[in-house]
């Protein structure tokens, strides 16, 4: 059966990838990326003195200031050009805008333009000042029409609720997800998924410090996002080896290594096609949209790709050494109560209960295995479920 | 199936799908009547982000019934869930302080043109009184600010509309005392120092809960109308308007083009993708995507918690992305069927869907069980994308499990034979699956036998 020598190595070459082999290298990136992220962190937090500026948390959060300027029917027939003066101007300041809008109102001379921006610092005086000097340069700009900038400190727009409502929210769903991962798959599965997803969550945040993009209130929703995005990937995986598992079942000493490399192969293709169907629309979304567009759409993409990481290269690794271990230390517990109950047994001069359970049927992958000899002798498990029976012997 | 019937089956999803997409953007206006037809995806409500709206800027008066701040917070989150409860889910209330000194209120109310309609919204916040004469200077009964709670419409026993009240803990004393006092008597109104409306008395009311009844039922309008007037006096603080605006779209006068050109040229790379890929079962993927991407756009067109944001286009771009993700799962699926096996196509592409229901299913839960949470628990914006995913993902189930497997059956009749036109390829070298190899070995057994 042996065919042509070509087809084949390539062939090899595809069906030999084990990302266990490498799951050493594959778990160091993430570790590698929070240092970065901490680094940098520390190095801004300490030039400019402020930790939320390192950590990029934006004016939803944070509030700051609201700069009113009434020009008008200008306000409305030269709004991009007046936006760009002042925007101009503002930067000379220091200050970068997050938010410009047009006000319309009925009296057309009261039409204004908005712009909120942080605050520079969190010492109130600094910004009173600061705020007066922009008021008055901006006065002196559009000098033809009298007291024409306003400038009042805002509060957060984010509801002051919103995050811990969504931190309860993510604990809420990740302890259902947790239970039905558990219920559909095994304890080990949920474990490793949960692991992932909270790798995603970490992963994503500090990509976006180190990339330097504000955090507003449009990122809790892309965090979710990513969230919902990766744990299904993570499941797709995972359903594969769940298939794999189905015909060992009951087997002793089952090669979860081989199971899970072999799953993330079957699924590679896909994983790829999904990323990049997904992707593909944020992408262009971020390429055509403004700054804050962009705001929104790199985390995503960021996100995106620790997602598709996590899933291939980080979950099934774990789990299948979650899962073997997981399984050592079952068997040990097992053997230890067995050994006690022979005794026990002998001492009583009772017979010996000996499992005769079929293989195939028996829930309990620890009864009997091919490629493990049975060992020492007879072993009898207390631990026992409703399919291994007891017999007299 | 038969041959007469999958072209009938198709044409129904093409015509579907084409009626859907011109029923979304034209606007005609209904002969013989004066209402118009909007096409329905000009009726998806829009945030602040993405169409700006109207701004209005309430004072707080000074008072010195102490504690501020705390009365301010609660006004504050009382007007956001009025605002939630009225399906405006991405408005935004925000605590500032104006050139006087005093603190103010900006509500933001998205995709809103008519400052009124603001105030309908929530309510005009004034002062709520309930006096026991039919005169503006009597004294207090009740004060709305002081007393009262919430107000809301119910329903009285006979089905009818009504209007709830709820009183805090110095509301229920002052009111059990109130209508013991006027037992059979009357009650008034007084918003803002007016007559609003006349209570007649019929009992003591000492749990600090009550509904106000009219002979006959009011019409939901009524009962929502007087519920909002009454919640808006229930305000902690006294605020006077000072400014109402339009306001632009924060992210930019562009942003609903900029997504929708991102969208379309995005769905149109999946599309061809697709089809490049997996060539016939593309083109039954492609069909199945044109029906989910309209029924969405019909769902939140027609969900009243649906306020369209960068976020809950993201949800939108997600869910799309597993609608793919599902085709792509199955027709890995089948071509690994194919590959592996000597089945037909029929059948491959039948344990195709089959062995990969159990992944998509599993796979759709946990983000659904997530969306569910986040619409349960999650705060204002956090709704509006819950919701969107929410809708999303059983549709993106829906298409892919459903329609895309329709499709394919109607496809058979016509062409069940091509490997060329579903991209299949059987697997040459056999004997390197684990299956072949069990096999070959049962074969030598065989052989063994049979010398």
């Amino acid at each position: 059966m042996k065919k042509t020598g070509n087809m084949k190595g390539f062939r090899n070459l595809c069906s030999n990838f084990k990302v266990s082999k490498h799951a050493k290298w594959f778990g160091m990136v993430p570790f590698a990326i929070i240092i970065i992220a901490v680094i940098v962190i520390i190095a801004v937090g300490a030039t400019s003195g402020s930790y939320t500026d390192a950590v990029g948390i934006g004016i939803d959060f944070e509030g700051g200031t609201l700069l009113t300027v009434t020009l008008g029917r200008d306000a409305i027939d030269k709004y991009e050009e007046n936006v760009k003066i002042v925007e101009d101007a503002l930067r000379e300041e220091g200050v970068v805008v997050s938010y410009v809008q047009q006000q319309r109102a009925d009296n057309i001379d009261d039409s204004s333009i908005t712009f909120r921006y942080k605050n520079i610092s969190n010492n109130d005086k600094e910004v009173m000042d600061l705020n007066k000097t922009i008021e008055n340069k901006i006065n002196n700009i559009f000098a033809h029409i009298e007291d024409n900038a306003r400038a009042e400190a805002v509060s957060p727009t984010a509801a002051a609720d919103l995050l811990s409502k969504a931190g309860i929210a993510l604990a809420v769903s990740v302890v259902l997800i947790l239970i039905y991962i558990v219920i559909r798959f095994t304890l080990m599965s949920g474990f490793a998924a949960i692991i992932a997803l909270i790798h995603d969550v970490v992963i994503m945040f500090a990509l976006t410090v180190i990339c330097r993009v504000q955090i507003n209130s449009s990122y809790v929703a892309a965090m979710i996002t990513i969230i919902a995005y990766s744990i299904n990937n993570t499941i797709i995986i995972f359903d594969r080896c769940r298939e794999n598992l189905k015909p060992l079942k009951g087997q002793r000493n089952i090669n979860y290594t081989d199971i899970g490399d072999d799953a993330v192969r079957a699924t590679f293709t896909r994983s790829i096609y999904t990323t990049f169907t997904t992707m593909v629309t944020v992408i262009f979304l971020a390429i055509l949209g403004g700054d804050a567009i962009r705001e929104f759409c790199v985390p995503i993409i960021l996100g995106l790709l620790a997602g598709m990481y996590s899933s291939v290269c980080l979950a099934t690794p774990l789990w299948a050494a979650m899962s073997k271990s997981f399984d050592k230390t079952k068997e040990k517990y097992m053997k230890r109560h067995a050994v006690t109950y022979e005794k026990k047994d002998d001492e009583e001069e009772l017979s010996i209960p000996v499992y005769t359970g079929d293989v195939s049927e028996s829930k309990e992958p620890k009864k009997a295995g091919e490629k493990q000899p049975k060992g020492k002798g007879k072993v009898v498990y207390k631990y026992s479920k409703k399919n291994t029976t007891f017999k007299k012997k | 199936m038969n041959k007469k019937k999958s072209i009938i089956v198709l044409s129904v999803v093409g015509v579907f799908v084409i009626l859907m997409a011109v029923f979304a953007v034209v606007s005609f206006p209904i002969g013989n009547s004066v209402y118009d037809y909007t096409g329905y995806a000009k009726t998806i409500k829009l945030g602040l982000d993405m169409s700006g709206g109207i701004s209005v800027v309430y004072e707080v008066t000074p008072d010195d019934l102490g504690d501020m701040d705390t009365r301010v917070q609660g006004t504050i989150s009382s007007l956001q869930s009025l605002l939630v409860q009225k399906g405006y889910t991405e408005s935004t209330v925000t605590k500032g302080n104006n050139s006087n000194g005093n603190a103010t209120i900006r509500v933001e109310v998205p995709d809103v043109d008519d400052p009124e309609r603001v105030l309908d919204l929530i309510g005009r916040p004034a002062s709520l009184e309930f006096k026991g004469e039919d005169d503006a200077s009597a004294t207090n009964l009740i004060v709305g600010r002081e007393h009262l709670e919430n107000a809301y419409v119910t329903t009285d026993e006979s089905g009818n509309y009504a209007v709830g009240l709820k009183f805090n803990d110095a509301g229920t004393t002052a009111f059990a005392k109130a209508t013991t006092d006027y037992l059979n008597k009357q009650i008034y109104i007084y918003i803002d120092g007016e007559k609003y409306t006349t209570v007649n008395v019929n009992s003591t009311i000492s749990n600090g809960s009550a509904i106000i009844t009219n002979s006959g039922g009011y019409s939901f309008q009524d009962a929502s109308e007087f519920a909002t007037r009454l919640q808006s006096g229930t305000f902690g603080v006294e605020l006077t308007k000072t400014e109402e605006r339009n306001i632009s779209a924060t992210l930019g006068a562009g942003a609903i083009k900029t997504a929708l050109i991102a969208g379309i040229v995005g769905v149109a790379i999946i599309f061809i993708f697709l089809i490049l890929v997996y060539r016939g079962l593309g083109i039954a993927a492609d069909i199945a995507l044109c029906v989910y991407i309209v029924l969405l756009i019909w769902f939140c067109a027609v969900l009243p918690w649906v306020q369209l944001t960068l976020p809950g286009i993201a949800g939108i771009l997600l869910s799309i992305g597993m609608a793919v993700d599902a085709n792509v799962i199955i027709f890995e699926r089948i071509k690994d069927e194919y590959s592996r096996t000597n089945k037909p196509i029929i059948t491959s592409i039948k344990d195709g869907f089959k062995r990969s229901a159990s992944a998509i299913i599993d796979g759709n839960v946990t983000t659904l069980i997530g969306a569910i949470v986040l619409w349960v628990l999650g705060s204002s914006s956090i709704v509006g994308f819950a919701v969107t995913l929410f809708i999303g993902i059983i549709l993106s189930m829906f298409s892919s499990l459903v329609i895309t497997r329709l499709v394919l059956k109607c496809f058979m009749p016509l062409n069940s034979k091509s490997e060329r036109f579903y991209g299949l390829k059987r697997k040459k070298d056999e004997a390197e699956t684990e299956d072949e190899n069990v096999s070959e070995l049962a074969g030598a057994k065989l052989a063994k036998e049979e010398a």
